[in-house]
């Protein structure tokens, strides 16, 4: 799941701006990823990861880095 | 697909229609002077049952969809002509009611929900600050952790309701090092020592909602007030943006009927030159224009409903439909206007007031530029 993570965000979140992630990059606090990113990252793992995501779980927490993301996807 | 309205769906209509002509509409033109909230009309409403519409039956609403919810505010914005009014319910419907009823816990629930519904505690949203607008996140307002309250610092302006508010949704930063990632939001209760509600100096339109600021200087509130998590403030508030920018001119649709009706009238009855002016065909063509904006209007307002009604977030709908209401209820304004000729711009025939309370519907809630901005950067994942 991790590596799906880090292919939509590489591919589909960041190619324009010339940017790739690692697992452990931070995503929001870095500013690579703005509110907008991250409603696109949502939708992903609702519609294709099949996982539901509680608007209020959209934190730091729980989306600072791709590894952060996939345990709390875990968690679910 | 059925576009039609179910018998009871008929009849609500038709009840808040009569309730609105005959209750709402008092001394407009006078209030609109004086810039007066009509806090009798605000109660009379939420016993009617219209702010609670939507919520659920042990919390004071009235358990209905969304879409019968919007039936009702469209019938509400027939019949009423306080456009100050018919801006104020929605917004603390949309912007207030709903993040509650998804953010908050059982007890907040129970606290807060009778009193907006009921009328007793008009809640404000307080977003916007001095040197933060369109870029709402970038909030310099400040909630520090002290034992089990936060500290409040900081102002907030040109918030619906700020005036007369029994509880205000604030949106703070708890974590400023994090940014737009560090905000949470609070319930502060109107009163609570340190908030100060003042209200704004005079406004183009919409004189009969007040308007104002709130301002916090060590604001003490209880950490059980606040909504959700730390840090799920920007959640909170896109949440609260979907809602509102889908239906904050649910009433404006039912004024644009009543509008249309209004300038097809006097235009077959004003005769220049011989002829009913409606024959000629620069006025003829400009109430084709407004009859088509409101056609579409209605489209998207009433597809927006139903997909709330699938429970779904609709961050693409909402922009469309927050943009093209607030523009065409703006153009179709300034159409009715032109339509009316000089008594358009009198005060005496309240279509100049149209026109200057549907100014501010390009502005609030997110201005144009801002959903086309959102369409725009949304478009890839639509078509993913
Ligand atoms: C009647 C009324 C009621 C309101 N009620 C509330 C309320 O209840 N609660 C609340 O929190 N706020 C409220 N507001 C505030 C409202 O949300 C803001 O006025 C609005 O978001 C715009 O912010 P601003 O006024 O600071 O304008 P600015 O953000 O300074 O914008 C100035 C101009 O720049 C444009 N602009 C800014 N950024 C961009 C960009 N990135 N791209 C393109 N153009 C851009 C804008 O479109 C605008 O034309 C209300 C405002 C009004 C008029």
């Amino acid at each position: 799941m991790q590596d799906q993570l880090i292919d939509f965000i590489n591919n589909e979140l960041l190619a324009e701006r010339g940017i790739s992630i690692g697992p452990d990059d931070e995503l929001l606090l870095s500013g690579h990823l703005d509110s907008m990113a991250i409603f696109q990252l949502v939708a992903f793992i609702e519609g294709d990861l099949g996982l539901a995501v509680p608007a209020q779980d959209i934190t730091v927490e729980n989306f600072r880095t791709a590894t952060v993301i996939s345990q709390y996807l875990a968690r679910l | 697909m059925n576009f039609g309205l179910s018998s009871e769906q008929q009849q609500l209509r038709a009840e808040i229609i009569a309730f609105a002509q005959s209750e709402l509409n008092n001394r407009v033109r006078d209030r609109d002077h004086a810039s007066e909230f009509d806090a009798d009309a605000w109660r009379r409403c939420a016993k009617q049952g219209l702010m609670g519409l939507r919520m659920p039956q042990a919390l004071g609403g009235g358990g209905k969809d969304t879409v019968t919810t919007v039936i009702a505010l469209e019938a509400l914005g027939y019949g009423c002509r306080d456009n100050g009014l018919t801006l104020a319910i929605p917004g603390q419907m949309w912007s207030i009611q709903e993040p509650l009823l998804a953010f908050g816990d059982s007890e907040q629930k129970k606290r807060f929900m009778p009193g907006l519904c009921d009328g007793s505690t008009p809640g404000a949203h307080a977003m916007t600050e001095p040197d933060n607008g369109s870029d709402a996140f970038a909030c310099a307002t400040t909630a520090r952790r002290e034992g089990d309250d936060y500290r409040l610092d900081g102002h907030k302006t040109m918030i619906g309701l700020a005036p007369v508010c029994g509880v205000a949704l604030v949106f703070a930063s708890t974590r400023p090092e994090h940014g737009q990632w560090g905000l949470s939001a609070f319930m502060v209760e109107a009163g609570t020592a340190g908030m100060h509600c003042q209200p704004a100096s005079e406004k183009m339109g919409l004189r009969t909602a007040p308007l104002g600021d709130i301002v916090f200087r060590d604001c003490l509130v209880p950490a059980a007030n606040r909504l959700g998590p730390e840090g799920a403030g920007q959640a909170i508030f896109n949440h609260s943006m979907d809602w509102e920018r889908s239906f904050i001119f649910a009433c404006h649709l039912g004024a644009m009927q009543a509008q249309l009706e209004a300038a097809t009238q006097y235009a077959s009855r004003r005769r220049q030159f011989g002829h009913a002016v409606a024959d000629f065909q620069s006025v003829s063509n400009r109430l084709a224009d407004m009859r088509l904006r409101l056609e579409t209007c209605r489209l998207l307002l009433y597809k927006a409903a139903w997909l709330k009604d699938q429970g779904q977030a609709i961050p693409m709908h909402a922009a469309l439909t927050k943009l093209h209401l607030g523009e065409s209820l703006l153009a179709s304004s300034l159409d009715a206007m032109r339509i009316h000729g000089g008594r358009g711009f009198m005060s005496e025939f309240e279509v100049e007031r149209s026109v200057r309370d549907n100014a501010g519907g390009v502005i609030y809630s997110g201005t144009s530029d801002i959903q086309r901005q959102l369409i725009a950067k949304l478009l890839p994942v639509e078509q993913r």
